[in-house]
């Protein structure tokens, strides 16, 4: 880059013309861009948290901060559609399938981190290569496998096809590798059997990384959102991001900021964890490079 | 107990291996595996069968060949699909690269908007994406959503996003990049942080602008984040027709938001046409294969740094 020309660094005066002040500018503009880049990506959710306490007639014409806060959309969506049993449902089904996942996951890692046995490598193998079939592919069978197991309208389809994650098992072999032998063989000593070695020590011992591998787990679960959409049908079962579209697919254009303050209720459980654990949010999607 | 007390106090890391070892290790394995068998290798298996049947919802499946497989590669709608999900998968993947990279050099940088810009890029990422497809679907309404009110007040034409053939797949490119780019921008970010300070220094001491550092020697260590987060992306664009469900588009105006996954799902659970749906589904499977790949091939060629 070139420096200012003469004329110009004399007009800006001596002080501004300096490399100090320049760099200070610099700062000062790069600060404002990420200020405006931060609001730029907060801006549809400002939006959505103040529209859904306006009325029809003043969301798209009135000012950004409603005049009156109109606390009666919430309890209009929370009428019109069953979200109280949607938002159980989707609590019940991420938790189970967490769990489940955790379990699967410590289970297989542990024979595949501390054991030694034979097709140990094949196996091991073949649970990683689960990774490169996306679901989406296996939509169709797998939708048929479930209904022949009259599981459609049922907790079971939800739950049981995603009780285990390769990426699970993966990431906590890569931790139990990393914990020291002698913690096995104490424990041993101590009389513990395998199993009473892993729950008791290997997993607390790994708490990070199985509380990494729940989060990324649970978020995934609590906004799926084709799978419960083909295998429900009825609001028994339906989750809370199942429901939000139906809701919007029957409100339409009517009535949004109903629309605007389910869609509030559905991630403000979410946003409100992730603004108390943010940089350990990050950090664990960091170390995964997983899709959310 | 009683394994415990066989065992020397004391074992060396490698064991004898064996048949014992393999019956004392399945009760591990079982429930995984159990699951995978279930729900990933069966059905992969089943999806091939079907594909080459004429199955649908009611009567029992024929065998009839590629017939499927024919008549997708003559499908005009099938064809236009391809196109668009390739449109978009590279346009997201590509614009994921670069404003990831940006967004990660943005949200490394020391200053008093750094935890909230690192919080706002992230944000959308934890939305879900019904959550993110209705929102959007009313910031972007033709009549009166503000962005198009913003875009007036801007002195700037107004456009009918979703509902204009020509701006629709745009709009939901827009969408998935709103919704995605903070995972790529988070990568980017650790892969700053991974990249020693003396390097830059060093750079710095030699006299070079902040450009030349990044084009010689921050880019090109990044290289390993770039390849991970193209493909990540990739693979994961191929996958995002979720909006689509929410957005009722219904792949249109006119299939130009006719991503395969919703052609997949269209054919399948609104037409009927198991079979057909099943061939698509192969196909994609096989093209996301192909992808990995080729992911495996560049990185064993290309990358070097680590």
């Amino acid at each position: 880059m070139k420096g200012p020309k003469p004329g110009a660094t004399a007009r800006l005066g001596l002080v501004a013309g300096t490399p100090v002040a320049r760099a200070r500018l610099g700062s000062v503009l790069m600060d404002g861009l990420t200020l405006f880049v931060a609001l730029l990506f907060l801006a549809p959710l400002i939006w959505l948290a103040l529209g859904a306490f306006k009325t029809q007639s003043t969301l798209f014409t009135g000012p950004l901060i409603p005049e009156s806060w109109n606390w009666r959309n919430f309890v209009d969506a929370w009428n019109s559609a069953p979200f109280g049993r949607y938002l159980f449902n989707s609590l019940l089904v991420s938790t189970a399938s967490t769990f489940l996942v955790v379990m699967t996951s410590a289970l297989a890692a542990f024979a595949f981190s501390r054991m030694s046995f034979p097709g140990q490598h094949a196996l091991f193998l073949l649970a990683l290569a689960t990774l490169m079939i996306p679901g989406d592919v296996l939509l169709i069978p797998n939708f048929l496998t479930v209904r022949g197991f009259g599981w459609i309208n049922s907790y079971w389809a939800l739950i049981v096809p995603f009780a285990a994650s390769a990426f699970g098992i993966f990431l906590l072999r890569q931790a139990f590798l990393k914990t020291p032998q002698e913690l096995e063989d104490a424990a041993r000593i101590d009389g513990a059997t395998p199993m009473q070695f892993l729950l008791r020590v290997l997993m607390p011992v790994n708490a990070p990384a199985l509380s990494a591998l729940s989060v990324l787990t649970f978020l995934s679960s609590w906004n799926a959102l084709v799978w419960p959409f083909i295998a429900t049908s009825r609001d028994e079962y339906r989750t809370v991001q199942v429901g939000l579209a139906q809701f919007n697919n029957l409100e339409g254009a009517t009535n949004v900021p109903e629309i605007l303050a389910a869609t509030l209720i559905v991630i403000t459980p979410v946003l409100l964890v992730y603004a108390l654990a943010q940089k350990w949010f990050i950090e664990s999607a960091a170390s995964s490079g997983l899709k959310g | 107990m009683a394994i415990a007390r066989d065992r020397p106090a004391v074992a060396p890391r490698a064991r004898p291996r064996g048949v014992n070892h393999l019956v004392e290790a399945l009760p591990y394995l079982l429930p995984a595996l159990l699951v995978f068998a279930l729900f990933e290798y069966y059905p992969l298996l089943r999806v091939i069968y079907l594909s080459l049947t004429d199955a649908d919802l009611l009567k029992s499946p024929q065998w009839i060949g590629l017939a499927n497989y024919t008549r997708m590669f003559q499908d005009a709608e099938f064809l236009n699909s391809l196109a668009v999900t390739v449109i978009f998968a590279f346009a997201v993947t590509g614009l994921e690269v670069v404003l990831g990279m940006t967004l990660g050099f943005l949200m490394n940088r020391k200053g008093p908007f750094q935890n909230l810009v690192r919080g706002a890029i992230f944000a959308p990422v934890v939305v879900s994406l019904a959550a993110a497809a209705v929102i959007w679907l009313h910031l972007l309404n033709p009549t009166s959503g503000p962005v198009n009110q913003l875009l007036q007040a801007l002195g700037l034409p107004p456009s009918r996003w979703l509902q204009d053939p020509s701006t629709a797949l745009a709009s939901v490119i827009l969408i998935a990049l709103w919704k995605g780019v903070g995972l790529p921008a988070v990568l980017y970010l650790a892969g700053l942080q991974g990249i020693p300070r003396e390097l830059q220094e060093a750079a710095q001491v030699d006299g070079a602008t902040p450009y030349q550092a990044a084009r010689w020697i921050t880019i090109p260590l990044l290289a390993p984040t770039t390849l991970l987060v193209f493909f990540i992306s990739l693979v994961g664009t191929f996958q995002s027709y979720g909006l689509i469900l929410v957005l009722r588009t219904d792949g249109g105006p006119v299939g130009s938001t006719m991503l395969l996954g919703y052609y997949i799902y269209q054919n399948a659970f609104q037409y009927f046409q198991m079979a057909y749906a099943s061939a698509v589904s192969v196909f994609l499977f096989l093209l996301l294969v192909f992808l990995g790949w080729l992911q495996f091939k560049v990185s064993e060629r290309r990358v070097h740094y680590r």
